[in-house]
């Protein structure tokens, strides 16, 4: 019988660009969502508040940890250059968090003292196809687990799209 | 940096990138062009109503897509750390993160401590 998860606390997601936590989240069942971004471009900002999400988006701070304070404890997830993650890291406590995580890209320096471990996690151990690899933290200890399902880019290129043609020879 | 195929991996990060693709028009031979954005959503694990979102915000906005997406951790891995930490905070038992070796062999008979308050 499959397994439901069904938190029904707050979940505060911190981005610094493309908030990818929030997708991720709500296809994992979170509903109190809030979303607060340091959208460095107005596109990127157009494009979230056009998806489905864009109503979870909390245009301040202050805002953010006014509506978060009736809501209970959330957990925050942060994602960004270990520079954002480090401002954003100093200001958590006003949400007074239950759980942080915190994933940056692989080269960045957080040294967050919070952290209970760090892991390094590659698109790959989890079924991806990109080549990148992310430093997850977490002041909580995490089990993660590999996907089953495992795609290669050879299965999502279109077949139908035209380009310049290749002899066999790779001319 | 070269075309990649259907074998390679996804360069992390990157927005153009040039790929040699089989074509049905063609028997053998493969054709060299850009990834499309629904191939980059794909790679990157970005469901498909989010796509069709973003697709249709680029129609009526007639922008290109940013592709932002690419500059962040892709769906699958963070779904995965997702998982983890809902599961962690639903059923709380002190597991430990394991190393990429342990991952690879998880047994599946862990016993779960007793939950702390």
């Amino acid at each position: 019988m499959a397994n439901f998860l069904a938190w029904e606390g707050p979940v505060v997601v911190l981005s610094e660009g493309w908030p990818s936590w929030s997708f991720t989240l709500d296809g994992l069942n979170c509903t109190k969502l809030f979303t607060y971004c340091d959208f460095k471009s107005s596109k990127v900002k157009d494009e979230f508040l056009f998806s489905s999400l864009g109503r979870s988006h909390v245009e301040s701070w202050s805002d953010l940890v006014n509506v978060v304070a009736g809501q209970g404890s959330p957990i925050v997830f942060m994602q960004g250059s270990g520079s954002f993650c480090k401002t954003m890291l100093a200001k958590t406590c006003d949400l007074l968090p239950l759980s942080l995580v915190v994933v940056t890209r692989s080269e960045e320096e957080l040294n967050w003292s919070g952290s209970v471990e760090d892991t390094l996690v590659h698109h790959v151990e989890v079924g991806g196809m990109t080549d990148g690899a992310w430093s997850i933290s977490s002041n909580r200890n995490l089990s993660l687990e590999t996907s089953g399902l495992r795609r290669s880019l050879g299965m999502i290129l279109q077949p139908v799209n035209s380009g310049k043609r290749m002899s066999e020879k790779g001319v | 940096m070269g075309a990649i195929e259907g074998v390679d991996l996804v360069p992390a990060g990157r927005k153009h990138l040039k790929v040699l693709s089989p074509l049905v028009f063609t028997q053998d031979d493969l054709v060299l062009r850009d990834i499309l954005p629904g191939e980059l959503m794909d790679a990157y694990d970005v469901e498909v109503t989010v796509q069709d979102a973003l697709k249709e915000a680029s129609r009526i906005h007639s922008v290109p897509l940013s592709l932002a997406f690419v500059l962040e951790a892709p769906g699958k891995l963070l779904t995965a750390v997702g998982q983890a930490v809902l599961k962690g905070l639903l059923n709380p038992c002190p597991l430990k993160m394991e190393s990429k070796n342990d991952r690879a062999n998880l047994a599946s008979d862990k016993i779960c401590p007793p939950i702390s308050p």
